[in-house]
């Protein structure tokens, strides 16, 4: 073995290493993510996959001592919208603009009563959380889960999805509000909260016009 | 909840307008996300603390995002996936 390989060999084990501690490390929030973004087991793991592989061929241009985490975050997202998004069902009749629409035509009803705050929140469990997220438009539902569940800050949401920060600001407070409202619906309907949204239904977004 | 002019009304225990409120609301959102802290900033304090609707409001957003952050947590990963991951990675390396 020449000196030159000797080095390389170094260097490449020492990239190994790297990889190992500074990548491999995040695999559990990566296909959590994953997993919100498709819903599907399988793709999440081929996506993941598809992650780490992109990951370890283009780990030079990763900037040694910035954010791992949201580097590969960042790299998911792209994958996830350059290959499935087209194949993942998505309710997303509903885009921006009808979203956008919808929430400026008023005030969330949500915000009527602190004590209805106790009587949504005691019924509901995980699937129904579960179900308003993946109702919202992926937009929408990809800065929840990067702010709420991954604790990313304003900063790296904005680069991981690619949108100022200003926007991944409005843009989280117009998904709560739309997420508050999907699960004001589901509490209806198991009764948990009767009066304060007989007035107005705010998941007809048909409504909005 | 608007008046004819398309002028927001005033919350019921608030001193200001809608605009107002929804102003405060967005700060104090940035605030329990981490990203603003306005905890020193004594003028916006006063103004949260004379608004019942905007600590109201804070209290909402505060348990909202507890609660989508503890029923949303917690998937596994299989073992298979690392594997798999972890055999594609060595194929490359050599």
């Amino acid at each position: 073995m020449t000196t030159e390989e000797t080095i390389s060999e170094i260097e490449k084990a020492q990239l190994d290493a790297f990889f190992e501690t500074e990548m491999m490390v995040h695999i559990r929030a990566l296909y959590h993510f994953a997993y919100r973004l498709t819903n599907d087991e399988d793709d999440a793991n081929d996506l993941v996959q598809d992650t780490y592989l992109k990951a370890y061929r283009f780990i030079q241009s990763f900037e040694r001592g910035s954010n791992s985490k949201a580097w590969l975050f960042r790299i998911l997202k792209n994958s996830f919208i350059n290959n499935y998004r087209k194949n993942v069902k998505e309710p997303s009749q509903i885009d921006y603009e009808e979203a956008e629409n919808f929430l400026n035509t008023g005030i969330s009803n949500w915000s009527e009563s602190i004590d209805l705050r106790d009587k949504l929140f005691r019924g509901l469990v995980g699937d129904e959380i579960t179900n308003a997220l993946n109702s919202l438009p992926v937009d929408f539902k990809t800065v929840i889960i990067l702010c709420d569940i991954e604790e990313f800050s304003y900063e790296e949401i904005a680069k991981i999805t690619d949108i100022p920060v200003g926007t991944v600001r409005s843009r989280l407070h117009r998904a709560r509000k739309l997420l508050k409202d999907q699960l004001a619906g589901y509490a209806k309907s198991m009764g948990y909260a009767t009066e304060p949204f007989e007035a107005e239904d705010t998941l007809q977004f048909s409504e909005s016009e | 909840m608007k008046d004819q002019n398309g002028v927001g009304l005033r919350k019921q225990g608030s001193p200001y307008s809608d605009v107002e409120c929804e102003e405060i609301i967005r700060k104090l959102e940035a605030m329990l996300d981490g990203d603003q802290d306005v905890t020193q900033d004594k003028a916006f304090m006063e103004q949260v603390e004379n608004c019942e609707y905007c600590l109201e409001q804070y209290e909402i957003e505060k348990s909202f995002k507890e609660l989508v952050k503890s029923k949303l947590k917690g998937l596994m990963v299989s073992n298979s996936l690392v594997q798999s991951i972890k055999e594609k990675l060595s194929l490359k390396r050599d």
